[in-house]
């Protein structure tokens, strides 16, 4: 028989517990992994829904699932802004409704390098990324993409919705950041993202020239976002993300082909 | 401490002996979530739910724990049960589990639940160690309760999610068809950090001015 303070039976009772522990942790984790997984895909449908406009405050998981039947999810290429090809996709074992942009950006497999300085503090982004496509009558209404930059203490993660034109503005959302509340966070005040709607995201040039500015922003101008006061490194993180998300590294391939397309009529 | 009795161990620590206005233990915690009362309520039953649970299981083997190595045992029970928590909370309260974010995990670092494991429920039966731990994860959680309701209440105007006190930077719709604003200019330090620590503060004066025998002598 071991004593409870012998080396024999210290190692063994540390082996017991660390056997049960690791037993309770993994079977909590295993058994409540699906309801998790519909718990965040649920949240991505609805921020999506959000940033398009289209959720209404209150809206339960039915609701949020019908008016997600109108809208397509596309995985593209953001280099060519082409979906991604079905070879591609088997290649590379990516499954499209399990696929994580965010965690392919670590991947060495599926990520490419941020030019140094355009989305500061964040060094890769994945090669493949959704865009949410608002279907009506056989045609899209508005394009929603997902974007993300850092802020001051955190990287903030949204949506942007564009009108079929794919420069005015439909709407925008985060739904993940850690900014410091009243300043930074006021990123989510409702009234600060009401104000993006209608703006003009490209210039005549085709740059982007969206920018959230220090003050308020001159009547009229739908170039610019009303500033955030106390928070000029998260609104600069804010114009950052634009910048490069909707810039030639980021969604412009895609956005370039969806113009050529309605351009040239019915052939695209 | 001399014999204890439940009613003793489970109600003593909620005002008599409260672990964050008397011991001043867990108060990292007790800034960072408490912005809003809902959040508040659930960290604090993350906390109660934690600290009956690892009382109960270090109680329940306390005579097998080699004393060499208690401490880590205790801690592994405590982060075991912290990731049990943590996976509840994102399967069935996604929104606030995403609020509390880090928060949560960062259960096995308040010094109450630790401090209670290796100072009661390494010496007394289950039960009354259940009890224990119910009654101190109480007094931590009637503060952050408290602290939330006030920062909620004068940083957002809200309680609850609701508003309570319309903001002068909202705009709210009139029967008439018409718009107007609210009359509360909000108090954004209430929504910042330091704010929970003067309301604690003043907890901490109420409640010894209440009871001045919990004032410590003069060194």
């Amino acid at each position: 028989m071991v004593t409870r303070d012998s080396a024999a039976g210290t190692i063994l009772i540390a082996l017991i517990l660390c056997v049960v522990c690791s037993v309770v942790v993994a079977g909590t984790a295993v058994g409540l992994r699906p309801t998790q997984r519909a718990n965040r895909e649920l949240d991505q449908k609805k921020n999506v829904l959000i940033a398009g406009g289209l959720y209404e405050a209150g809206d339960a998981k039915d609701e949020i699932e019908e008016k997600f039947e109108t809208v397509r999810r596309v995985l593209i290429d953001l280099d060519t802004g082409e979906p991604v090809p079905e070879e591609v996709l088997e290649a590379e074992n990516i499954d499209p409704a399990t696929y994580d942009p965010v965690k392919a950006a670590k991947n060495t497999r599926l990520n490419k390098k941020i030019p140094a300085g355009a989305l500061p503090g964040i060094l890769t982004r994945a090669k493949y990324n959704f865009v949410f496509e608002v279907m009506e009558g056989g045609e899209v209404q508005q394009y929603i993409f997902p974007i993300y930059g850092n802020g001051l203490w955190s990287t903030m993660y949204g949506y942007l919705a564009l009108d079929k034109d794919l420069t005015t503005v439909r709407g925008i959302t985060y739904y993940q950041d850690g900014e410091t509340p009243g300043l930074g966070g006021e990123i989510n005040n409702s009234r600060w993202q009401a104000s993006w709607r209608g703006k003009q995201l490209y210039g005549p040039g085709g740059d982007v020239q969206l920018e959230v500015i220090k003050g308020s922003a001159p009547d009229g101008a739908d170039d610019k976002i009303d500033g955030l006061s106390g928070a000029t490194i998260t609104a600069n993180g804010v114009t950052d993300t634009l910048d490069y998300w909707f810039g030639p590294e980021g969604f412009e391939p895609f956005i370039a082909k969806q113009r050529q397309n309605a351009a040239g009529g019915t052939d695209g | 401490m001399a014999k204890s009795k439940p009613l003793k161990v489970l109600f003593d620590p909620v005002l008599n002996n409260n672990p964050i206005a008397l011991q001043v233990l867990g108060i990292c915690s007790a800034l960072a979530v408490t912005t809003q009362l809902n959040t508040s309520v659930v960290m604090a039953l993350a906390v109660i739910f934690v600290a009956i649970c690892s009382n109960g299981a270090v109680s329940l083997i306390r005579n097998y724990i080699p004393s060499s190595i208690r401490i880590i045992v205790q801690m592994t029970i405590i982060a075991s049960l912290v990731i049990v928590v943590d996976q509840f909370l994102t399967a069935y309260a996604f929104d606030i589990s995403k609020r509390l974010s880090v928060f949560v995990g960062l259960i096995i670092t308040n010094c109450i639940i630790m401090g209670r494991a290796e100072a009661f429920a390494m010496k007394n039966p289950v039960g009354l160690s259940m009890l224990d731990g119910l009654g101190n994860a109480l007094g931590y959680g009637v503060i952050l309760i408290i602290v939330g309701f006030f920062r909620e209440l004068f940083g957002a105007g809200k309680l609850w999610g609701y508003t309570i006190m319309p903001l002068t930077t909202d705009t709210f719709e009139t029967a008439g068809g018409g718009s107007t604003t609210g009359w509360y200019p909000a108090n954004g330090l209430m929504l910042l950090p330091p704010s929970a620590f003067f309301i604690i503060g003043l907890l901490i004066w109420g409640i010894r001015t209440i009871r001045p025998e919990q004032i410590e002598d003069e060194d």
